[in-house]
């Protein structure tokens, strides 16, 4: 198990790996155009708009693979030990339903997004609606097996996290 | 109230087009008896356009400001309808209403994008050119950078005069226009007051190029299931406040004007529309998903 | 159901420690799911639809120019050059920790990024030379602040992007303040080394050709932050594209010193997107929660309460500096600046404040936040990498605690700080 969240780890940094040098290349490129060749390309911002999405809720998996989205642990942390365990199932059951719920719903806007073209490339906004059903499905899935207790659970409360300010 | 609808759209609410939406709403509430509640979400607080549309597709009790550029990702046609140069006259659209070329169109937005049209005919405003200098032929705005809405006809159309389209953020227009990351910007005047404009720029041209017709939707399903008399409201009242924003657009131009010239804008009326207007007549050909001869009829609707 | 239940169920979810993105979707999703206002399926449109603003691209890459800089050796240059400047004084590493933050931040714009950098590579050395451990952490997590203010910022650039404030304005605004508490900063280190006798890093003052090597090993580096100013105040691009170019840069620079190879792609790639993906999904989140507020017209509903405490600006203007070391006290800085930004905003251009100026203001107080407990991520990052205790920490802090909130209120009451520069130029 743990070997294929791995596997799904390193997808999912792939996949948004490129679309992070994409985003880079399509400004870069929205930039030059404007100066040098004889129309700007008007299709840049557009694509790494599409790209961006792909980065945000990919990225947003492989982070919860690490636990590394920001908590604020402090109100737990004073309970006692038993306390706090009973509130992380519940945490977990709590994340576990609202993440499958939300992939459903990412599926059902996928599909009305077949028809909403994006205004220049005319790409089908299914392909945007695409990344945040795979990253809730992701996301329920190893939420699902951490609480089964088959990858085991990495986070150990106050553990900082990058990102902010 | 007994029906609660929010109307939502991305102007300004301090540009006319909020002055006409609360006359529908206080209308649609004085002759409903209150039975029907419309509150306004200006600025874009419900989402971008295509967004309003799709919470629209999807059901949600929302009115929302549609222009046919919108419109056309569902049915191609209504593209038309926002090309350049289109109409010399912006109270020559009311010869479209009623023809069996709009019912149609109409029709099919219903059937084919469950998206009711209530009414078209409100002027947004003519679109005019912000720059340094002023714009009269299509040589004078030449490889200028002008920044545009994401939208095909846009883009092809200045295309088409020469120009080098280029996409910002609307709310980064001022910013960009006074750095120079482009040249020029277009938009209706009161938009172009709003966003202060002005005050990077001191030439408006007054092109025209785009008439700038926008409208009411409504989701066809909500709007069905709605009592009959209260439909005739909506759509009467929405037609209705289209006058009183197409009127109020024409009759407010020269004060528009004024009140820019007030702040130090120059105006350069002197614009040779007939170039602008052959230059940009190959746009009408860029799209092959319309109806065949579609422009051809609407020309000589709005010719006759 | 209550109009006020998704907030009630944002504040029980942070409390129980759900990840704060979650806790903010969950709570956005029960209003689309109980109120019947909307197909439930929308949730999903509003939480991505934040993804396709261009102004909010700048994020990733500015988080991918720090990442950039520390592969391709530029970091490493600019303390050189800082250490060749400051170097010589009492307690000269610390003033080249408040340096370097300076000089980075004009390329950088995470404060998270530039504490965790300089604890791994600064408080070492500052350790070896004889500094007190928990000072070093101290100045390390306080300077970082800086690096925020100083153009390009993200804090600036999500501010901007979630009150609908130029991004470009913010940046120039950023530029005095920033050099200021970078004054205020080395004037208290400099006090504090004074009395605790902290020895220079050099014993004498670095020459005038040594100087000169330091700075033409940075010269390179250097154009970095003058090119963002330049080129968007010049309007050879806007502050996304200016990230891109710092970017492609920081690529070419690294190149030129030999010191970027093509196995650095794959870290590279993967800091920026965890990084990047942590803060955008919270912005996502918020995006669906401030839905279905603006849908209850809650901050409307805020904005009246608060204009009917007052309508005076500096007032107000304090009173929202209150509320915000509050906030900052229980929700993290980023998460808070999301949260409260479209609804303070809107307040304040009532009251005749400039937006420009409340955001300077805004992104300084949920900042320092983050080096004050209960909830300073700065100082738990840093903490965390020095092995300095949080009490130890807390008690060295206190000089800079008492400089930053005094920063604050200039910035508060002068808005002529802030607002000079935007004004002059654009
Ligand atoms: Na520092
Ligand atoms: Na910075």
């Amino acid at each position: 198990m743990q070997r294929l969240i791995r596997v799904l780890l390193t997808l999912e940094t792939t996949v948004a790996g490129v679309a992070t040098a994409g985003v880079v290349l399509c400004v870069i490129w929205g930039v030059f155009t404007r100066y040098i060749t004889a129309q700007p390309a008007v299709w840049t911002a557009e694509l790494s708009g599409i790209l961006f999405t792909w980065i945000v809720f990919l990225g947003a998996t492989a982070a919860f693979h690490d636990d590394q989205h920001i908590r604020v642990s402090l109100l737990v942390d004073i309970l006692p030990i038993r306390a706090r365990r009973v509130i992380r199932v519940l945490v977990d059951l709590l994340m576990i339903a609202f993440l499958i719920y939300a992939a459903w719903l990412s599926y059902l806007m996928m599909l009305k997004g077949a028809t909403r073209p994006s205004p220049i490339l005319r790409i089908p906004f299914s392909l945007v609606y695409l990344a945040p059903l795979l990253g809730f499905g992701l996301m329920a899935f190893n939420a699902l097996l951490r609480l089964v207790g088959l990858v085991p659970d990495i986070n150990n409360s106050d553990a900082g996290s990058e990102g902010a300010l | 109230a007994e029906f609660e609808i929010r109307l939502g759209h991305v102007t300004s609410d301090k540009e006319p087009v909020q002055q006409a939406i609360e006359e529908f709403a206080a209308n649609v509430e004085e002759r409903s008896e209150g039975r029907v509640d419309i509150k306004i979400f200006a600025n874009g607080l419900l989402g971008t356009n295509p967004e309003v549309y799709e919470q629209v597709r999807a059901g949600a009790p929302i009115i929302t400001v549609s222009d046919p550029g919108y419109l056309s990702d569902f049915v191609a046609d209504f593209g038309v309808l926002g090309g350049p140069y289109l109409m010399d006259d912006p109270m020559q659209f009311a010869k479209l209403e009623g023809t069996e070329l709009y019912d149609n169109m109409k029709s099919r937005l219903r059937d084919e994008a469950d998206i009711e049209l209530l009414a078209m005919n409100w002027l947004f405003g003519s679109r005019h050119l912000i720059a340094d200098k002023p714009v009269s032929n299509p040589e004078d705005i030449a490889g200028m950078t002008v920044r545009t809405p994401p939208n095909a006809m846009w883009v092809k159309t200045f295309e088409a005069m020469g120009a080098r389209p280029t996409q910002l953020p609307w709310t980064e227009v001022y910013s960009g226009l006074s750095a120079g990351v482009v040249d020029a910007a277009e938009a209706p005047l009161p938009s172009i007051y709003g966003a202060k404009l002005h005050e990077v720029k001191k030439v408006i041209s007054l092109t025209g190029h785009f008439k700038g017709f926008t409208g009411l939707v409504i989701n066809a399903d909500y709007f069905s299931n709605l009592p009959e008399d209260i439909q005739t409201i909506l759509s009467e009242e929405a037609l209705a406040a289209g006058k009183f924003m197409t009127s109020l657009m024409i009759e407010s131009q020269e004060e528009w004007i004024a009140k820019l010239e007030a702040e130090g804008v120059t105006f350069n009326r002197d614009v040779n529309t007939a170039a602008f207007q052959k230059k940009t007549a190959s746009v009408y050909k860029e799209f092959p998903a319309w109806s065949d001869g579609l422009y051809d009829n609407v020309r000589a609707i709005l010719d006759n | 159901m209550s109009e006020f239940f998704p907030i009630f169920a944002l504040l029980l979810g942070i409390a129980i420690g759900m990840p704060v993105a979650f806790a903010i979707a969950a709570a956005g999703l029960l209003f689309f799911v109980f109120s019947g206002a909307m197909p439930s399926e929308v949730f999903v449109q509003r939480l991505v639809s934040v993804t396709h603003s261009f102004p909010l691209l700048a994020v990733p890459l500015f988080i991918m120019t720090g990442v950039v800089m520390n592969f391709a050796g530029i970091t490493q240059r600019m303390m050189n050059f800082a250490e060749s400047l400051t170097g010589h004084w009492v307690g000269g590493l610390a003033q080249v920790n408040v340096m370097l933050s300076t000089l980075l931040g004009g390329v950088a714009g995470s404060a998270n990024a530039d504490a965790a950098m300089q604890s791994k590579i600064l408080v070492p050395e500052m350790t070896r030379r004889g500094y007190d451990p928990a000072f070093s952490s101290a100045v390390t997590a306080a300077s970082s602040v800086i690096s925020v203010i100083i153009p390009p910022g993200i804090g600036l650039i999500i501010y901007g992007f979630m009150g609908d404030v130029s991004i470009g304005r913010l940046f120039l605004a950023g530029i005095v303040p920033g050099l200021m508490l970078c004054m205020l900063m080395m004037l208290t280190v400099g006090l504090i080394a004074k009395r605790a006798k902290l020895e220079p890093a050099y014993a004498h003052r670095a020459t005038g050709r040594e100087r000169l090597r330091a700075l033409r090993g940075a010269s390179l580096a250097l154009m970095v932050p003058f090119g963002i100013v330049i080129g968007i105040r010049f309007g050879f691009f806007t502050p996304t594209e200016a990230g891109a170019m710092a970017v492609l840069f920081s690529t070419i620079v690294g190149l030129i010193y030999r010191e970027l190879h093509w196995r650095d792609i794959q870290p590279i790639l993967q800091q920026t997107i965890q990084a990047t993906a942590i803060v955008l999904l919270i912005i996502c989140a918020a995006n669906a929660f401030g839905f279905y507020m603006t849908w209850e017209e809650i901050p409307k509903r805020v904005a009246d309460g608060m204009l009917a405490l007052s309508q005076n600006p500096y007032i107000l203007l304090l009173l929202i500096n209150l509320l915000l070391i509050g906030v900052g006290m229980f929700v993290e800085g980023t998460a808070a600046l999301i949260i409260l930004a479209p609804i303070l905003v809107p307040v304040v251009i009532q009251v005749g404040i400039d937006p420009v100026h409340f955001g300077i203001v805004m992104v300084l107080n949920l900042t320092i936040a983050g080096v004050t407990p209960p909830l300073g991520t700065l100082m738990f990052t840093t903490c965390a990498i020095t092995g300095v205790s949080i009490g130890n920490f807390i008690r060295a802090a206190v000089p800079f605690y008492i400089m930053l909130f005094l920063a604050l209120m200039i910035l508060t009451f002068v808005p002529a700080v802030s607002l000079w520069l935007p004004d002059l130029w654009m």
